[in-house]
């Protein structure tokens, strides 16, 4: 009975003190639940991953290659249709033409370079030197290792800031691929089409084996096409953002991830 | 004892279940699983190449070689693909040489160093029998493989079909719905003077080709609308000064006149199946709807009511259809059954609300709203909900639907000048999410467009 008193006021002097101490500690602890987000580190992130897009002036110098000749395309074709005989065509009147009004959608046209200045003209060269003296200050390419690198060098990293870490690891990762994801906006129930894709990457941030689709049974369904075309979508912005640009020292962290695209926020309501 | 004995006999078999069962919660946070939500992305059109389709130099057909083919295909699937604001195909001047390779695997690398994520080839052979052989592949170029591949057999005269039939099938295949190149527009032409405006019947290709003029303009037509068989089209023609209701077969090229009515007959509109025109019939300064059976050319009064109930559209099942009455005070949208019973109101916005047109693909109901002196093409929901306007201008009219439910083409109508001068129509298209605003050239000016089901 006296033990069993003892037991159960040590019991409640546990409660009571971890009562007062945890408080705190708990208030503490909820800040990464809300999700707080560097958002400077989004940006910065983001212009890095555009970066890769299309240089079509930086193309390597047409160079012939050998080219080999390939080998008769071993897939079959999946389906022949024949299309009918010529209709009757009518006599044709003037065709007009169907000219979108907007100037035509931006394409990649190489950028003329800079003229070499005249050997002629002093004054010329000097007024493109000022010129490109203007133009080119390199901009610092942004790091997204900033924060990251900061929280690891401190040793016996806290449950807060390994939450903080993996906030931020979620943002870079966010503002990696994000640019790089086409929305097929306008199929029908688009907003409904969420896609979860596993991925594998190896410490240098390349895809250590093709994106994985998962749900993948659903393509058979119902308006499957529809998955598969959002399941395309999400795959090809891996594809296109590959490699990840992360922190190597987390690698443990970020070596296997399923990222969930869910195109609701845009383009539901 | 024998209790403690077994105890440990328990304990000593479960140790190296407990011990996986710590262990494996100690290697869990190294190998978790991050996950990561994305929910923001661009709807910036996909950047697909499309280079000329690969044709033989000697092989002369009477519409140029398979080269001048090959180059004229790949140049209408592109201006299609452009055109629908979802595909951005990369100028020809980016491709890299060596990338094409005929009938073969192309060199992927080369397509995604100029940012292309979809690559189109083909190629076009000229056969013993004087028809052409179209082959086409679509690939996948980050994933590095086929997503599909079709041949086609035609004369060669049928070139531009094949053309629109392959960008239906790349369309198809990259968004899911289907396509709408292979379509035709019908529209009123008009010139002349604002008072002594002459109204012809026009058909040409969804691109503007194969234009040319159905009726010759003595009689005014209004309203033109396809049959789902797109063979057939039903106006509104003013003969002898009396309105009518006609239908034209395209294919024989002759019109006849659709039931004898006592008032006038106008808005007329094909049933899904193509066998009933639903139709508004005015008589003693009231308007009511009617449905004609086309086979035993009986009709039926679908509303009694006293006010104005106008511009009926079916929906795609056929069962419901959706009007405008001002029988609720102003102009407004309501839905009733096929059989005219189970009237409701959907649209309860500020403004007027008119000519609907139920979506081919059943999920929206376009309209044409007044709304502070602003015409407007807007989309909603059959019951009503999410509405949302697409343009806004002076006038925007009759909206028609593509027959994927993706784009609608309307009319607009420039604002008259202080001499009489304005006062334009042209056809416009806009896509469903209300980008992609479109102006589509014509001849002469244009009104009232129907878009056709795809060609059969």
């Amino acid at each position: 009975m006296r033990t069993a008193l003892v037991i159960s006021g040590i019991a409640h002097l546990v409660v009571i003190v971890l009562a007062i101490t945890g408080l705190p500690w708990f208030g503490r602890e909820r800040l990464p639940d809300l999700e707080v987000i560097p958002v400077e580190l989004v940006e910065a992130v983001e212009e890095q991953a555009q970066a890769p897009e299309a240089e079509p002036e930086k193309r390597p110098e047409p160079e012939p290659e050998p080219e080999s000749r390939p080998e008769p395309e071993p897939e079959p074709e999946p389906a022949v249709a024949a299309v009918p005989e010529t209709r009757p065509e009518p006599p044709r009147p003037p065709e007009p033409e169907v000219a979108p009004l907007a100037p035509s959608t931006p394409r990649v046209v190489p950028q003329r370079r800079p003229r070499p200045p005249s050997r002629f003209d002093p004054k010329r060269i000097a007024a493109l030197i000022d010129k490109s003296a203007k133009e080119e200050p390199p901009k610092p390419a942004p790091s997204n290792q900033l924060d990251v690198s900061k929280i690891l060098k401190k040793a016996n990293r806290s449950a807060l800031e390994q939450a903080r870490l993996v906030a931020d690891l979620r943002s870079a990762i966010r503002s990696q691929v994000e640019p790089c994801w086409s929305v097929p906006a306008g199929a029908r129930y688009a907003e409904e089409l969420t896609v979860r894709i596993r991925i594998y990457l190896l410490p240098d941030g390349t895809l250590a084996r093709p994106p994985e689709v998962l749900d993948g049974h659903k393509v058979n369904e119902p308006g499957g096409d529809f998955f598969r075309v959002a399941s395309e979508s999400a795959r090809r912005a891996v594809q296109r953002c590959a490699p990840l640009k992360l922190p190597r020292e987390t690698y443990d962290i970020w070596r296997d991830i399923e990222l969930t695209f869910d195109p609701s926020q845009m383009l539901g309501g | 004892m024998t209790v403690t004995a077994l105890c440990r006999f328990r304990f000593g078999r479960a140790l190296p279940v407990v011990a996986a069962f710590f262990l494996l919660f100690a290697a869990g946070p190294a190998h978790a699983v991050l996950r990561v939500d994305i929910t923001r992305g661009n709807v910036d059109p996909l950047p697909i190449a499309i280079p000329d389709f690969v044709g033989e130099n000697g092989a002369r057909t009477n519409v140029g070689t398979t080269i001048d083919i090959g180059r004229n295909v790949s140049e209408v699937i592109s201006a299609n693909l452009t055109r629908s604001g979802l595909f951005r195909p990369i100028s020809k001047k980016a491709f890299i040489r060596g990338a094409e390779v005929p009938g073969g695997r192309p060199n992927f690398g080369n397509w995604r160093a100029i940012g292309a994520q979809a690559l189109v080839t083909g190629q076009v052979e000229l056969m013993s029998d004087g028809r052409i052989r179209v082959v086409f592949r679509l690939w996948d170029v980050l994933g590095e493989s086929q997503m599909t591949g079709l041949q086609y057999y035609a004369a060669p005269g049928s070139w531009r079909r094949i053309a629109h039939i392959i960008s239906d099938a790349i369309y198809k295949r990259l968004t899911g719905e289907d396509g709408y190149f292979d379509t035709r527009i019908v529209y009123i032409a008009e010139s002349g003077p604002k008072h002594k405006r002459i109204k012809r019947l026009a058909i040409m290709d969804q691109d503007g080709h194969n234009h040319r003029f159905l009726t010759d303009g003595k009689d005014l037509v209004l309203t033109p609308r396809f049959s789902p068989t797109a063979q057939e089209i039903t106006y509104l023609a003013y003969y002898n000064n009396k309105p009518r209701v006609y239908l034209y077969n395209i294919d024989a090229g002759k019109q006849e006149l659709l039931g004898d009515f006592p008032g006038m007959t106008f808005a007329p509109r094909f049933s899904p199946d193509g066998n009933k025109v639903i139709l508004s019939q005015a008589e003693r300064g009231n308007t009511d709807i009617y449905v004609m059976d086309l086979r035993t050319r009986r009709s039926k009064r679908l509303t009694f009511d006293p006010n104005i109930d106008t511009s009926p559209s079916y929906s795609p099942d056929g069962r419901q259809i959706v009007f405008n009455s001002d029988r609720g005070g102003s102009q407004q949208l309501y839905v009733m059954d096929a059989d005219g019973g189970n009237v409701r109101r959907i649209s309860f916005g500020k403004g007027r609300y008119g000519t609907p047109v139920w979506s081919p693909r059943g999920d929206l109901i376009a309209f044409t709203k007044q709304y502070q002196g602003r015409f407007h093409i807007g989309v909603m929901r059959p019951d009503g909900r999410g509405e949302r306007l697409l343009t806004e201008s002076y006038l925007d009219e009759a909206p028609t639907w593509s027959p994927n439910g993706r784009v609608i083409i309307f009319f607009r109508q420039e604002p008259y000048g202080r001499r009489g001068s304005g006062g334009g129509v042209s056809l416009w298209s806009v896509d469903l999410t209300g980008y992609n605003l479109r102006k589509i050239v014509t001849p002469l000016d244009a009104s009232d467009p129907a878009w056709s089901p795809l060609i059969q």
